[in-house]
């Protein structure tokens, strides 16, 4: 899933600023939620991942 | 008459500061106690036998060099204390989050893993299965020191390494050890004869400390560092009778 950063963050090793889309799993967008680095997990997901989203078609 | 003769026995604060540009004195840092301040002046002497009297006796003598040479002890134990001592620059690092940082593969029950930051909140560790599963705190890992960044993990249990962690972690400052050359600082040693209370200040205008010989980690009692340097010639002052090139001494009027 793909979350919006409130702050830098360091994810894998990689540092973004403040304001980056980030494509995380779901334990990590809960952590990241948790300890406010994004907004609250019902309004930071900006979009599912293609693969997520075809799941979910199917479904 | 100069001043009144006392006896003496000195204590004082000694603080370090960074030449400005132009050779004078930037802002001052205490260097916290300093048990030992001691200025050693040498001399390197030539002497002329002389060959006409019968007797060899010395006939003249100059000096080839002057030097002054310092020896330090520092009881402190701060930042700017080390970067004189290990010859390092303090740098902030400041407070932020981390997720998937991978660990070292292979990990048993027992061993411990080192985070990349200090001063660590929120720890959490998951696996790397396809969804990754959450590794329980206190059963599968322990943070064994927040401070250091230290996790000991527990069990491994059936979990897919490696395990990466997420975790905040706070300010801090880190000094990495011979990052620069040797610095050369203004000292003022701000004194007091403690026989009579009279005070005395010293300036030396380009003190260069030499690396601690050594620094002791492990302390049965109170820590200290020592350090030895010498005093550099400072021709910006040297044609200041007030200054001269290697130092001074300031003491009130009687």
């Amino acid at each position: 899933m793909i979350v919006k950063l409130l702050k830098a963050h360091e994810d894998a090793g990689k540092k973004y600023p403040a304001g980056e889309e980030i494509d995380v799993n779901e334990p990590t967008a809960e952590w990241l939620a948790a300890n406010k680095v994004i907004s609250p997990l019902a309004t930071a997901i900006k979009k599912a991942p293609a693969a997520a989203q075809e799941s979910r078609n199917v479904g | 008459m100069l001043g009144k003769t006392q006896y003496w026995s000195l204590q004082g604060r000694l603080f370090l500061a960074d030449r400005t540009v132009d050779g004078n004195c930037g802002a001052l840092a205490w260097m916290f106690n300093v048990p030992k301040f001691e200025l050693t002046l040498k001399t390197q002497e030539e002497t002329k036998i002389e060959s006409f009297s019968g007797l060899r006796t010395q006939d003249d003598s100059f000096n080839k060099s002057v030097s002054l040479d310092i020896a330090v002890e520092f009881d402190g134990f701060n930042p700017n204390i080390l970067a004189a001592a290990l010859y390092g620059t303090p740098a902030p690092v400041t407070s932020s989050t981390v997720t998937n940082e991978v660990l070292p593969t292979g990990l048993e029950n027992g061993d411990f893993v080192r985070l990349n930051h200090e001063n660590v909140s929120s720890v959490v560790l998951h696996d790397s299965t396809g969804s990754p599963l959450t590794l329980a705190p206190g059963t599968n890992y322990d943070v064994e020191s927040d401070f250091s960044g230290l996790v000991q993990i527990l069990d491994v249990g059936a979990y897919v390494q490696p395990f990466k962690a997420s975790y905040s972690y706070g300010d801090s400052t880190v000094l990495a050890m011979f990052t620069q050359q040797g610095k050369e600082r203004w000292a003022v040693f701000d004194g007091i004869n403690t026989r009579d209370g009279s005070l005395v200040k010293g300036d030396i205008y380009r003190m260069k400390l030499a690396p601690a010989a050594s620094m002791p980690l492990i302390n049965d009692g109170y820590g200290s560092i020592s350090m030895t340097g010498t005093c550099l010639y400072d021709v910006t002052k040297s044609v200041d009778p007030l200054f001269g090139g290697l130092g001074r001494f300031v003491f009130p009027s009687s």
